[in-house]
């Protein structure tokens, strides 16, 4: 007998294998985002130095998880709803949805940073450090998002509604990423971005517990 | 009847928002260098900031209640004290930018405090947004009670944590003494408290209003 929570995981990596379109959009997304700002700043004359190399990075990443993110409910339509609703809890169904956003869009930011730094070039260091916060990102996105999106979902017009009620809601996260990236830029190491990171932790901790308490009231209505 | 609606209240209130601006802008303050007379902002801006974080407060209990046990009018209770908080928080940018303007040379310097105003102020408009866009009433309330809660959650770091790790102008981080310190003396704070008092209660008195007002609307609704 599987776990619930490694089946409903294991059927959205399925449902997103059958339409690949999805993630192949997602990909032309990052693609053609990466490009227009690429252009931009290859016309326009002002520098292009590494602060802005990272904030642009981290504002196309967010960008593109919201816009990955916010198809989490919308994919089910309603009769399926039903079915997922007799077969398993809502805490199982919140707790998948964020193990399986934290693991697309850590591929996803692979991805991006891969196609960002082949036209901008990557100030990073490649360590195990980069790749970790490129992990610990998506964890925090998508505990911040996932929940807003089943908001959202409910609402008449959802990707308005994702930008309005995600955005503000993860600034403390997208700065914390800033300054971890930033702090990983001048100098490699642990003890060098812990406190922070400790930080972030704690939010994504807080954030996470919440969706699981949070959620079964809208799974119900 | 609710504490709220009783006149002992409101007398309450109407003598201790007096008190705040005749005593706010009268009673000896320090005198401090860059900031002088406009120490007496402290009875307006630092006090609408807090009355905002306990309006917003009050807001978020409704909403947890509304979640506990669906009662409509934990909702409207939500809702409105939302609409203060939003307000308050409103006046408590503008005050503080004028604030800025005198004593940091600028309306708007960035600082991490400025920012997390707004953005708090942001997520509300998103609140009162997401409330439009959903019909069916018990579904509204029950998203926007869950948003409600998650968003003050993402609020409280926001606003406590983050600015505390970054330099800020205002008093109390990024080196900066805090205003107890060096001027928040006895003839201070004898305005001061009253003031916080002063406005929370008058946008509890307010939102009272507007709840009252929903009330009667519904029940013409439900007569007609």
């Amino acid at each position: 007998m599987r776990s619930p929570l490694l089946a409903l995981i294991r059927k959205d990596f399925q449902i997103e294998w059958r339409n690949r379109f999805v993630i192949s959009g997602a990909l032309l997304y990052i693609l053609s985002s990466v490009f227009v700002t690429y252009l931009s700043f290859e016309t326009s004359v002002a520098p292009f130095n590494s602060s802005t190399w990272q904030t642009l990075f981290w504002i196309i990443f967010i960008f593109s998880a919201t816009n990955f993110v916010s198809r989490s409910f919308a994919r089910e339509e309603d009769r399926s709803k039903i079915y997922y609703y007799q077969l398993v809890s809502p805490e199982a169904m919140i707790l998948a949805k964020n193990i399986y956003n934290t693991l697309l869009l850590f591929i996803l930011s692979g991805l991006t940073w891969a196609i960002y730094s082949l036209v901008f070039g990557s100030p990073l260091k490649l360590d195990s450090l980069f790749f970790m916060l490129l992990f610990i990102a998506s964890f925090s996105l998508s505990s911040s998002l996932t929940l807003i999106s089943a908001i959202a979902s409910k609402g008449a017009n959802q990707s308005t509604l994702m930008v309005v009620l995600g955005f503000p809601v993860l600034v403390p996260q997208l700065l914390l990423f800033i300054k971890l990236s930033s702090l990983s830029m001048v100098e490699s190491g642990w003890e060098n971005v812990g406190p922070t990171l400790l930080i972030l932790l704690a939010i994504d901790a807080i954030l996470l517990a919440l969706s699981y308490i949070l959620f079964p009231y809208l799974w119900r209505s | 009847m609710n504490v709220a609606d009783r006149p002992v209240f409101r007398i309450i209130t109407l003598i201790l928002l007096l008190y705040t601006l005749i005593g706010g802008l009268l009673m000896p303050v320090p005198r401090v260098g860059i900031v002088n007379e406009t120490i007496r902002n402290q009875y307006f801006h630092v006090s609408m900031w807090f009355s905002m974080m306990l309006v917003l407060t009050i807001s978020v209990v409704f909403s947890i209640r509304y979640l506990m046990n669906s009662d409509d009018m934990d909702d409207i209770n939500a809702v409105e004290f939302a609409n203060s908080g939003l307000i308050l928080g409103i006046l408590g940018i503008c005050t503080g930018a004028l604030w800025a303007k005198f004593t940091w040379g600028a309306y708007w310097s960035s600082d991490p405090k400025q920012n997390g105003a707004a953005i708090a102020m942001l997520i509300y408009l998103g609140y009162l947004v997401l409330r439009s866009s959903i019909q069916d009433e018990q579904t509204r309330a029950r998203v926007s009670s869950v948003y409600n809660i998650f968003a003050f959650a993402s609020l409280v770091p926001l606003l406590y944590i983050l600015p505390r790790m970054t330099d800020s102008l205002h008093p109390g981080s990024g080196g900066n003494p805090g205003f107890n310190i060096y001027d928040l003396d006895n003839n201070m704070r004898m305005v001061f408290y009253p003031s916080i008092f002063a406005w929370t209660f008058l946008f509890i008195w307010i939102s009272r209003l507007r709840i009252r007002t929903r009330i009667a609307e519904k029940a013409l609704i439900e007569l007609s």
